[in-house]
């Protein structure tokens, strides 16, 4: 009897029960837009941080003080240190390897350029490096061991990649080996553009670049000149080192953890340690990379780190906070319609009780109807808040958002709660209701 | 007489059915308080995020513009009159400027250790950093040329607590300082000795020269290129350097929230539009023998119309308006626990939230009473 009775309702009444149902689709794909963006702008966000330029600095292990003044390292020759450039690849193996977004080597010395003296930066301008192959596997004092896939066997990586900020006049650096990139403020006491040519003078050798490019950072850049990492280190008589190397990394903001991890480690309880060594945290990160290069140490750019922290922390929390309610909002609206929905049909209900209903078949009835409602509704929308979301992550972004695997559940689940609840309150009372004040139409 | 007619209309038909109407109302103010919620975000956020972003260092640098001061692009060499700073001063009331700074650098002896010495006005430096970390005390006074601050790598060298004397020796003169704080900001101050301006003068025996000014500027979206520009033009032999890591990773990421926000303030227009037609249909098809009886009366379709669109008007002005002050509401709410601190509130998405209310009920009532103003009045009438 009920389900013929709730098929007749459902076909007899099919635009009451589409609007009921639109109405639910249109609340659950809102729900489920702004779930997923929520859930996911964290990593976007994280991405388009990398804007800010390289996070992290390996500079060679050594025990005196770096005397480092606006850029620039004043080192006495006893204590100048050098990583080697083969070491490079290495970062690419550590455990959190697929953050690693970027790096670039740095080889600098002062030397004449044209008639004054300047900065030499050799670096990598876009450099297509080749990756150990194979997984790669972490064992903890756990137990465990943590296997990592590294199906990427090459990697592109330089300066292009961890200074999307430098303003460039002209164009980057194509042939290594004849072109440089040229300070703005070094350009301008030296009055040449791109095209012209100029010479660096090291060590009594002498060589001469074509300019490519004129570069704007507001920054120490400014006024040096940056040539392929080979030509500096032929012209200083350094073959295969480097001084420096800036690594652009996506990490996740501070917490707890992070903090109890930063000053020891291997002080940590060992579930504690694991947990801290496979959460992209910066100083994880730094102490992978010092495991990886032991010669090297590793430091953050804290003015980088700290605004980037700040910049996502507010940013996940505000859309957090936006999306709940919104969400909040949107079953609210779902509720009132559930509830006019029924309270029209007050009549029938009426109608029914005269002819003997129990007011627990009408209930079920009812609220049968309004999960059929919620679900149809739900799933609906929550399809359709997935596309909603790939179009503002595309818009916003640049690339779709990823559905979350808890999206699709959530939105469904809710949708069918709050149809329910909404239908369940004026069915009660209309259900309590003499059948005579109804049906006269009071 | 006919106006008073209509107005008692609807006045009746809005307190007669108390329910029904504040179902369409909250349908609105819901749709209405989150967009005028996403809205001032969207508009507050960016000044708040801009503000967060200040406490991590200057924007601007001021540098010896080309020439002998310029020292070959190496700071430690380069050097510039301190009669800027007066200058400077006078440029500042006009300019959103944080705070500035002037810094003179040199190399110094610790023993057998090397590190940079930084000379400052200490203050100054604090509103330009207020995000460093120290521990102990700070320098209180621009005269205070006994104290000093250490960074936390060199205090660690050196085994230097607070209270510590310190001995700098910079080419041959002596001085000894007292550890006030040790500072930790994790970047180069780690490594630097920082004392006062005069003190680094005297003991560089650089009087009355500076080495470079930190500015940080609070200016709005790409203001800050037009400060360095004017600072540029008040200063001679200035150069203005805009720290374009900064300032253009700002900017793009504080345009994407923007325009996230914004997106989901018209997604949540759109949604909160389409509830609105769906309450306002159903209101329209439950009353139709009353607009049958109102025709049988004589009333002409657009005065039936006019009835249903001036009572949309009304639910959708009483919704945007609700709403609207929910929605600031809300906005401050989010805006205290994300940054401690409320937006702004400005009156343009309080206006933009009451027309769209108004818009939007009226758009969605217009289907539903074009079909109610056709109604046959003999035919419904008869209780089809």
């Amino acid at each position: 009897m009920l389900p013929r009775l709730l098929w007749k309702s459902l076909r007899g009444r099919k635009s009451r029960i589409a609007l009921a149902s639109a109405a639910v689709a249109v609340a659950a794909a809102l729900a489920a837009a702004l779930l997923s963006v929520a859930l996911d702008i964290s990593e976007k966000v994280a991405v388009e941080l990398r804007a800010f330029g390289a996070n992290i600095v390996v500079v060679p292990k050594q025990d005196a003080l770096e005397v480092e003044i606006g850029g620039l390292r004043y080192v006495t020759a006893a204590q100048a240190a050098y990583l080697a450039e083969s070491d490079l690849p290495k970062l690419k193996t550590i455990f959190w390897g697929y953050n690693i977004v970027g790096f670039a080597p740095f080889l600098s010395a002062p030397v004449e350029v044209g008639t004054g003296k300047a900065l030499l930066v050799g670096t990598w301008f876009d450099r297509e490096v080749a990756l150990p192959r194979g997984p790669r596997k972490f064992t903890f004092s756990t137990g465990n061991v943590r296997e990592v896939a590294s199906e990427e066997t090459s990697f592109r990586t330089g300066l292009k990649a961890i200074a999307p900020y430098w303003r460039v006049q002209g164009r980057w650096v194509e042939d290594a080996a004849n072109e440089a990139m040229i300070g703005g403020a070094l350009a301008g006491r030296l009055g040449v553009s791109p095209g012209d040519r100029v010479s660096v003078q090291a060590e009594g050798t002498t060589r001469t670049f074509r300019i490519a490019g004129i570069v704007r950072t507001g920054g120490p850049e400014e006024d040096q000149i940056f040539v392929d990492l080979a030509a500096a280190q032929a012209l200083l008589g350094l073959p295969g080192k480097v001084d420096r190397v800036q690594v652009s990394a996506l990490v996740k903001p501070d917490d707890a953890l992070a903090i109890r991890g930063r000053r020891n480690p291997q002080g940590l309880p060992p579930e504690e340690y694991e947990r801290w060594y496979c959460s992209p945290y910066i100083d994880a990160i730094i102490y992978q990379i010092e495991e990886a290069i032991p010669a090297a140490k590793g430091k953050i750019l804290r003015q980088v780190a700290e605004a980037e922290g700040a910049f996502l922390g507010r940013m996940t929390l505000t859309m957090i906070l936006v999306a709940a309610v919104a969400i909040a909002a949107a079953g609210l609206g779902v509720m009132a319609t559930m509830t006019t929905t029924v309270l029209e049909r007050r009549q029938e209900i009426g109608l029914m009780k005269a002819l003997g209903a129990e007011p627990r078949q009408i209930a079920r009835q009812f609220l049968l109807e309004a999960g059929v409602c919620g679900l149809m509704g739900g799933a609906v929308g929550a399809a359709a808040g997935l596309g909603l979301a790939r179009i503002i992550g595309t818009q916003v972004f640049g690339v779709p958002i990823a559905p979350n695997p808890v999206t699709v559940p959530f939105v469904l689940g809710l949708a069918l709660l709050v149809a329910l609840l909404g239908a369940a309150l004026p069915t009660r009372r209309a259900a309590r209701l003499d059948p005579v004040m109804t049906l006269r139409g009071g | 007489m006919r106006s008073r007619f209509f107005l008692r209309l609807l006045q009746r038909s809005l307190a007669n059915r108390p329910g029904k109407w504040l179902t369409a109302i909250l349908a609105v103010a819901l749709g209405a308080s989150l967009v005028c919620a996403a809205l001032t975000l969207a508009v507050g956020m960016r000044a708040k995020m801009r503000q967060t972003l200040r406490a991590y260092g200057a924007n601007i640098l001021l540098v010896p513009g080309a020439g002998p001061g310029a020292g070959g692009g190496e700071p430690l060499l380069a050097s510039m009159p301190e009669d800027v700073l007066g200058k400077l001063s006078e440029l500042a009331r006009g300019l959103p400027l944080q705070g500035y700074a002037p810094l003179l650098y040199a190399v110094a002896e610790i023993g057998p250790h090397r590190a940079a010495l930084v000379g400052t006005w200490p203050d100054a430096m604090r509103r330009v950093n207020p995000g460093w970390r120290v521990d102990g005390g700070w320098i209180l006074d621009r005269a205070d040329d006994a104290g000093a601050i250490l960074g936390a790598s060199v205090a660690r060298k050196l085994g230097l607590t607070v209270g510590a004397s310190l001995p700098l020796m910079v080419q041959g003169r002596t001085r000894t300082f007292r550890v006030v704080g040790i500072l930790s900001t994790g970047g180069s101050e780690d490594e630097q000795v920082l004392v006062t301006l005069r003190a680094a003068q005297e003991i560089t025996g650089r009087a009355g020269q500076l080495s470079l000014i930190q500015v940080s500027a609070l200016a709005a979206d790409r203001g800050v290129e037009d400060v360095a520009r004017a600072l540029e033009a008040g200063l001679a032999g200035v150069e203005a350097r805009t720290q374009l890591r900064l300032v253009m990773a700002e900017e793009r990421l504080l345009a994407r929230l923007s325009l996230l926000l914004g997106l989901i303030a018209g997604l949540v227009l759109v949604a909160s539009g389409l509830g609105v037609a769906a309450t306002m249909s159903a209101s329209v098809l439950e009353r139709t023998r009353e607009i049958g009886l109102m025709k049988a009366l004589g009333a002409s379709r657009s005065r039936v119309g006019t009835l249903f669109l001036a009572e949309a008007g009304a639910i959708g002005f009483a919704g945007g308006l609700g709403g609207a002050a929910a929605g600031l509401l809300l906005a401050e709410a989010i805006a205290r626990s994300v940054f401690g601190g409320g937006v702004p509130l400005t009156a343009t998405p309080l206006l933009v939230s009451v027309a769209m209310g108004s818009a939007v009920a009226g758009l969605a009532s217009l289907i539903p009473v074009r079909r109610a103003a056709s109604i046959e009045p003999g035919v419904v009438l008869r209780g089809e």
